[in-house]
């Protein structure tokens, strides 16, 4: 639907900063506790175009099915939500073949759930990280 | 009154039922604006960087309702 069809969201999204070795960008990501790796949607891995892939093909198997992605090192990956804001160095992460697999950016237990305790406070529509 | 400087996730998250027309388009916002948007996000990127080569940009796809209901 379009045009005011826009329905209030209650995602655990968060601000995020993407770095590949000569591009960077700021995008929205997903907080989810039910996936194992961290994912970039592909729309956003082409817009940086300096990304070096793995010859290697990872299958993902999430709730809308499955699908193979490619594999490649961040820069740097940095939360701006958090105070001080967390880096992440060279991480890895996955890029879907297919355009329009994901919507955003999906931040799953492989990096950010290793260095925080993250905790949804959902009657105050509050996502709080706290340092492990 | 000066508008005061958001981030722009910050701006997009406070636009709730006003984001209706970018339903299913990824937009490019900079400054408390979405200076492009479109269906293709390489295309809107590129307009939006030619214009500000300097800035750091914030893109998102805006969600339609199948999208939401995760």
């Amino acid at each position: 639907m379009r045009n005011g069809a826009v329905r209030t969201l209650l995602l655990p999204l968060v601000h995020v900063r993407i770095e590949s070795p000569e591009e960077h960008i700021e995008t929205d990501a997903l907080v989810d506790s039910g996936a194992t790796r961290t994912l970039i949607p592909k729309e956003i891995a082409e817009i940086l175009p300096s990304l070096k892939y793995k010859e290697q093909r990872a299958e993902v198997t999430g709730a809308g099915g499955v699908f193979l992605a490619r594999v490649t090192r961040l820069k740097k990956l940095t939360l701006k939500n958090v105070t001080p804001f967390a880096n992440f160095v060279e991480t890895e992460v996955l890029v879907p073949e297919h355009e329009g697999t994901l919507p955003y950016v999906i931040l799953g237990r492989d990096y950010v759930f290793r260095r925080f305790d993250i905790t949804f406070h959902e009657k105050r529509r509050k996502l709080a990280f706290t340092e492990i | 009154m000066k508008k005061s400087k958001v981030s722009g996730f910050e701006y997009v998250m406070s636009l709730g039922d006003k984001l209706g027309e970018y339903v299913e388009k990824w937009i490019v916002v900079l400054d408390n604006k979405i200076v492009a948007s479109g269906e293709n996000l390489k295309e809107v990127y590129k307009e939006a960087k030619e214009k500000h080569p300097q800035e750091t940009l914030f893109v998102m796809k805006v969600p339609a309702d199948k999208v939401m209901v995760l």
